[in-house]
C-alpha cells in the first residue's frame, strides 16, 4: 500500500538523520577546537585554586543578579565582583579556557551557517534554542 | 577517533553537509519546504495577510488615540483568525511541528554526544548569553 511505503521511506529517512547526526557528534568531537575546548577544561577543572575561585565568583555573580531583581545589590558589591573578574581573568589556566572556548564558540558558529545554508532552515531557531538574550 | 588528521576539519564539513542532505531527504523537510513555499506565493492568502497587516494598524492607531470603540480589536481578531484558520497556514504550522521534532531529535543526540547544547551555539545568537 502506497501510505505503508511512504511511512516506511519516512521511517528509513529518519535513520539516515539520525545515524547522520552521530557521525556529525563524532567528527566534531574529534576537531581540533574541540579537542583543545576539552584539555583547555580539564586544566582548568585540575587547576584547583583557580577553578575554585571561578566557582565562588560564579556563585556570588548569581547571588548578585538576583538580588539585582529586587534591588539587593549595591554598586559596591557589582564592582566588587568586576574586580575578582579582574584578577580572575589574569590566571592562565582559565585565560586558555576562555580562548579555546571563544575559538569553539566561532567554530560551531561556522558549522550553523554551513548547515542552514546547507539545509535552508534555521536549525538553531527550530530547535528552540534561540534568541536566548531576549 | 581518528588520529591522521587531528585538525579534522575535512571530516567536519564532509559531516554537515551528509547530516544537510539527511535532513532534506525526509518526507518532514520536504513537506516543510512545499508549505513554505505555498505560503510565500499563494495570492488569495496574501490578501489576507495584508487585510490583518491593515486591521493591526488600525488597532493600533486607535489604541494610540485612547479609542474606546471595540471594533478595531474585535476586527484584528477576526483577521487573526482568518489568515491562522486558512489552509495553507494550518499546513505550514502542522509541516513546521513536524520538521521541530526532528530537529530538536537529531539536536538531543548530537548534543547528548558532544555534552553542550549544539544548536544553541551553533544558532545565530550562539552563545550570548554565556
Amino acid at each position: 500500500m502506497p501510505t505503508d511505503e511512504a511511512a516506511r521511506e519516512g521511517a528509513d529517512a529518519e535513520g539516515v538523520v539520525m545515524s547522520s547526526a552521530r557521525e556529525l557528534a563524532k567528527v566534531l568531537a574529534a576537531s581540533r577546537e574541540f579537542q583543545a575546548f576539552d584539555a583547555a577544561q580539564s586544566a582548568l577543572i585540575a587547576d584547583r585554586a583557580v577553578h575554585e575561585r571561578l566557582q565562588t565568583f560564579e556563585r556570588r555573580r548569581e547571588e548578585l543578579r538576583r538580588a539585582s531583581a529586587w534591588g539587593g545589590a549595591s554598586a559596591g558589591d557589582q564592582r566588587a565582583l568586576e574586580e575578582e573578574w579582574e584578577s580572575l581573568s589574569h590566571a592562565p589556566a582559565l585565560q586558555a579556557f576562555l580562548a579555546a572556548q571563544s575559538e569553539l564558540l566561532a567554530f560551531l558558529q561556522d558549522v550553523g551557517t554551513v548547515l542552514i545554508a546547507e539545509v535552508g532552515i534555521d536549525y538553531g531557531a527550530l530547535a528552540g534554542s534561540g534568541g536566548c538574550c531576549g | 577517533m581518528s588520529e591522521a588528521n587531528s585538525d579534522g576539519r575535512d571530516e567536519v564539513w564532509k559531516g554537515v553537509r551528509a547530516f544537510a542532505a539527511a535532513l532534506q531527504a525526509t518526507p518532514a523537510l520536504r513537506r516543510f519546504a512545499e508549505a513554505q513555499e505555498r505560503l510565500r506565493t499563494d495570492a488569495e492568502l496574501r490578501i489576507l495577510q495584508d487585510a490583518l497587516r491593515s486591521k493591526s494598524e488600525t488597532f493600533r492607531l486607535a489604541q494610540q488615540e485612547g479609542s474606546l470603540r471595540p471594533e478595531p480589536l474585535r476586527e484584528l481578531r477576526e483577521a487573526q483568525a482568518t489568515v491562522q484558520g486558512h489552509p495553507i497556514v494550518q499546513e505550514f504550522t502542522a509541516a513546521r511541528d513536524v520538521v521541530v521534532a526532528l530537529v530538536r531529535a537529531t539536536n538531543a543526540e548530537i548534543s547528548g554526544l558532544l555534552g553542550l547544547d549544539f544548536a544553541r551555539l551553533a544558532g545565530r545568537s550562539g552563545g550570548c548569553c554565556s
